[in-house]
Protein backbone atom coordinates (compact mmCIF):
# COMPACT_ATOMS: atom_id res chain seq x y z
CA UNK A 1 0.00 0.00 0.00
CA UNK A 2 1.28 3.55 -0.88
CA UNK A 3 2.22 6.34 1.64
CA UNK A 4 -1.36 8.34 0.72
CA UNK A 5 -3.12 5.17 1.09
CA UNK A 6 -2.36 4.88 4.20
CA UNK A 7 -2.99 8.43 5.22
CA UNK A 8 -6.79 7.70 3.96
CA UNK A 9 -6.67 5.07 6.46
CA UNK A 10 -8.80 5.46 9.93
CA UNK A 11 -6.73 3.73 12.53
CA UNK A 12 -8.70 0.65 14.22
CA UNK A 13 -11.75 1.38 16.33
CA UNK A 14 -11.51 0.28 20.18
CA UNK A 15 -14.18 -2.23 19.52
CA UNK A 16 -12.61 -3.77 16.13
CA UNK A 17 -9.22 -4.64 14.96
CA UNK A 18 -10.11 -3.66 11.26
CA UNK A 19 -8.66 -0.70 9.48
CA UNK A 20 -11.29 0.80 7.57
CA UNK A 21 -10.16 2.53 4.46
CA UNK A 22 -12.19 3.61 1.38
CA UNK A 23 -9.19 1.63 -0.96
CA UNK A 24 -10.70 -1.29 0.31
CA UNK A 25 -12.88 -2.68 -2.68
CA UNK A 26 -16.21 -3.28 -2.81
CA UNK A 27 -17.19 -6.65 -3.78
CA UNK A 28 -21.09 -6.59 -4.13
CA UNK A 29 -21.09 -7.73 -7.51
CA UNK A 30 -17.98 -9.68 -7.90
CA UNK A 31 -19.53 -13.04 -9.53
CA UNK A 32 -17.30 -14.82 -6.94
CA UNK A 33 -19.30 -13.70 -4.04
CA UNK A 34 -22.74 -13.44 -6.25
CA UNK A 35 -22.30 -17.08 -6.72
CA UNK A 36 -21.12 -17.70 -3.07
CA UNK A 37 -24.64 -15.95 -1.90
CA UNK A 38 -26.67 -17.94 -4.25
CA UNK A 39 -25.40 -20.66 -3.50
CA UNK A 40 -25.67 -20.15 0.47
CA UNK A 41 -29.75 -18.85 -0.47
CA UNK A 42 -29.80 -22.63 -2.62
CA UNK A 43 -28.69 -24.54 0.16
CA UNK A 44 -30.59 -22.53 3.36
CA UNK A 45 -33.90 -22.68 1.12
CA UNK A 46 -33.58 -27.14 1.64
CA UNK A 47 -31.92 -26.83 4.67
CA UNK A 48 -34.02 -24.32 6.79
CA UNK A 49 -32.36 -22.29 9.99
CA UNK A 50 -31.53 -23.82 13.00
CA UNK A 51 -35.19 -22.67 15.12
CA UNK A 52 -33.54 -20.83 16.70
CA UNK A 53 -32.25 -18.40 14.07
CA UNK A 54 -35.94 -18.41 12.77
CA UNK A 55 -37.43 -14.88 12.29
CA UNK A 56 -41.20 -14.61 13.64
CA UNK A 57 -43.19 -12.37 11.41
CA UNK B 1 -8.73 -13.40 20.15
CA UNK B 2 -4.97 -12.56 20.98
CA UNK B 3 -3.57 -15.34 18.00
CA UNK B 4 -1.14 -13.91 15.90
CA UNK B 5 -2.87 -12.34 12.68
CA UNK B 6 -2.48 -9.75 9.83
CA UNK B 7 -3.71 -6.35 9.87
CA UNK B 8 -6.86 -6.48 8.14
CA UNK B 9 -9.09 -3.49 6.12
CA UNK B 10 -12.66 -3.05 5.77
CA UNK B 11 -14.20 -0.69 3.64
CA UNK B 12 -16.69 1.76 5.11
CA UNK B 13 -19.57 -0.26 4.31
CA UNK B 14 -18.23 -2.46 6.98
CA UNK B 15 -19.28 -5.85 4.61
CA UNK B 16 -15.81 -6.23 2.39
CA UNK B 17 -12.36 -7.22 4.03
CA UNK B 18 -9.21 -7.38 2.65
CA UNK B 19 -5.63 -8.92 4.12
CA UNK B 20 -2.70 -10.10 2.84
CA UNK B 21 -0.81 -13.10 3.47
CA UNK B 22 2.97 -13.65 3.68
CA UNK B 23 4.96 -16.51 2.91
CA UNK B 24 7.26 -18.97 0.99
CA UNK B 25 4.53 -18.42 -2.00
CA UNK B 26 4.92 -14.81 -1.81
CA UNK B 27 2.28 -12.27 -0.85
CA UNK B 28 -1.42 -13.44 -1.27
CA UNK B 29 -4.36 -10.73 -1.51
CA UNK B 30 -7.30 -12.24 0.72
CA UNK B 31 -11.02 -11.20 0.16
CA UNK B 32 -13.63 -11.32 2.70
CA UNK B 33 -17.37 -10.84 2.32
CA UNK B 34 -20.41 -10.71 4.16
CA UNK B 35 -23.37 -10.82 1.42
CA UNK B 36 -26.82 -10.27 2.66
CA UNK B 37 -28.82 -13.44 1.79
CA UNK B 38 -31.39 -12.84 4.02
CA UNK B 39 -33.37 -10.76 7.17
CA UNK B 40 -30.26 -10.28 9.58
CA UNK B 41 -28.95 -13.25 7.82
CA UNK B 42 -25.58 -13.23 5.67
CA UNK B 43 -23.49 -15.27 3.88
CA UNK B 44 -19.27 -15.22 4.83
CA UNK B 45 -17.59 -15.32 1.61
CA UNK B 46 -13.56 -15.95 1.08
CA UNK B 47 -10.58 -16.41 -1.43
CA UNK B 48 -7.35 -15.52 -3.18
CA UNK B 49 -7.47 -12.82 -4.97
CA UNK B 50 -5.52 -13.19 -8.32
CA UNK B 51 -4.67 -9.45 -8.74
CA UNK B 52 -3.82 -9.47 -12.47
CA UNK B 53 -6.99 -10.64 -13.47
CA UNK B 54 -9.91 -9.89 -10.77
CA UNK B 55 -10.42 -13.62 -10.40
CA UNK B 56 -11.62 -14.38 -6.63
CA UNK B 57 -11.03 -18.13 -5.71
CA UNK B 58 -11.46 -20.25 -2.92
CA UNK B 59 -10.11 -23.21 -4.38
CA UNK B 60 -6.75 -22.94 -4.49
CA UNK B 61 -5.13 -24.55 -1.54
CA UNK B 62 -2.39 -21.58 -0.69
CA UNK B 63 0.29 -23.51 1.05
CA UNK B 64 1.43 -20.15 2.19
CA UNK B 65 2.63 -21.54 5.49
CA UNK B 66 0.91 -19.69 7.30
CA UNK B 67 -3.04 -21.06 7.78
CA UNK B 68 -3.59 -20.44 11.49
CA UNK B 69 -2.54 -16.78 11.25
CA UNK B 70 -5.06 -17.00 8.10
CA UNK B 71 -8.13 -18.41 10.00
CA UNK B 72 -7.36 -16.22 13.31
CA UNK B 73 -8.01 -13.25 10.85
CA UNK B 74 -10.91 -14.43 9.87
CA UNK B 75 -11.67 -15.10 13.27
CA UNK B 76 -10.97 -11.29 13.68
CA UNK B 77 -12.80 -10.39 10.58
CA UNK B 78 -16.16 -12.20 12.12
CA UNK B 79 -16.08 -11.09 15.21
CA UNK B 80 -15.13 -7.15 14.05
CA UNK B 81 -18.23 -7.81 11.72
CA UNK B 82 -21.03 -9.45 14.15
CA UNK B 83 -19.63 -5.90 16.58
CA UNK B 84 -20.94 -4.13 14.15
CA UNK B 85 -24.09 -5.61 13.72
CA UNK B 86 -24.76 -8.41 16.63
CA UNK B 87 -28.27 -9.42 14.85
CA UNK B 88 -26.03 -10.79 12.00
CA UNK B 89 -26.08 -14.61 11.66
CA UNK B 90 -23.22 -15.34 9.33
CA UNK B 91 -23.80 -18.70 7.27
CA UNK B 92 -20.13 -20.48 6.60
CA UNK B 93 -19.90 -23.30 4.06
CA UNK B 94 -16.55 -24.32 2.19
CA UNK B 95 -16.54 -24.60 -1.58
CA UNK B 96 -14.84 -28.37 -0.72
CA UNK B 97 -15.04 -30.42 1.92
CA UNK B 98 -11.90 -29.83 3.22
CA UNK B 99 -12.39 -26.45 2.62
CA UNK B 100 -15.26 -26.37 5.08
CA UNK B 101 -13.01 -29.14 7.40
CA UNK B 102 -10.29 -25.91 7.80
CA UNK B 103 -13.07 -23.64 8.97
CA UNK B 104 -14.28 -26.70 11.74
CA UNK B 105 -10.62 -26.81 12.40
CA UNK B 106 -10.64 -23.14 13.38
CA UNK B 107 -13.89 -23.09 15.47
CA UNK B 108 -12.29 -26.38 17.07
CA UNK B 109 -9.14 -24.74 17.91
CA UNK B 110 -10.76 -21.67 19.53
CA UNK B 111 -14.02 -23.22 20.69
CA UNK B 112 -13.53 -21.95 24.20
CA UNK B 113 -13.85 -18.24 23.10
CA UNK B 114 -16.13 -18.59 20.13
CA UNK B 115 -18.68 -20.84 22.10
CA UNK B 116 -18.14 -17.84 25.07
CA UNK B 117 -19.52 -15.36 22.63
CA UNK B 118 -21.45 -16.64 19.65
CA UNK B 119 -24.09 -20.08 19.61
CA UNK B 120 -22.66 -21.97 16.52
CA UNK B 121 -24.42 -24.24 14.48
CA UNK B 122 -23.28 -27.17 12.49
CA UNK B 123 -25.57 -28.94 10.14
CA UNK B 124 -24.97 -32.96 9.54
CA UNK B 125 -27.27 -35.86 9.29
CA UNK B 126 -29.89 -33.59 8.11
CA UNK B 127 -30.45 -31.49 11.09
CA UNK B 128 -28.94 -28.50 12.57
CA UNK B 129 -27.18 -29.29 15.88
CA UNK B 130 -25.64 -26.78 18.78
CA UNK B 131 -21.64 -27.15 17.33
CA UNK B 132 -19.79 -29.35 19.01
CA UNK B 133 -16.09 -30.77 18.47
CA UNK B 134 -16.15 -34.14 16.60
CA UNK B 135 -18.11 -34.27 14.32
CA UNK B 136 -17.58 -32.92 10.56
CA UNK B 137 -20.29 -30.91 9.67
CA UNK B 138 -20.84 -29.65 6.65
CA UNK B 139 -21.81 -26.14 7.02
CA UNK B 140 -21.85 -23.86 10.13
CA UNK B 141 -24.23 -20.62 10.85
CA UNK B 142 -23.81 -18.45 14.11
CA UNK B 143 -24.02 -15.28 15.49
CA UNK B 144 -23.50 -13.61 19.20
CA UNK B 145 -24.93 -14.62 22.13
CA UNK B 146 -27.39 -11.44 23.50
CA UNK B 147 -24.96 -11.04 26.13
CA UNK B 148 -22.07 -10.20 23.65
CA UNK B 149 -23.98 -7.33 22.15
CA UNK B 150 -22.07 -3.90 22.01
Amino acid sequence: MHSKEKKDQKKPSKKTGAIVSANVGNYETHPFFIKKAKKAKAYLKTAGLPKQFVIKP
Amino acid sequence: MNLERYPYYANPSFFDFEFESEGPKGTIKKIARFSSIGTNLYNFGFGDLDESTGDISDEIVTNNGDGEKVLATVAGIIYDFTAKIPEAAIFIQGTTESRTRWYQMGINKNWEEIGRIFEVFGRRNGQWEHFKKGPNYEAFIGRRKASFSF
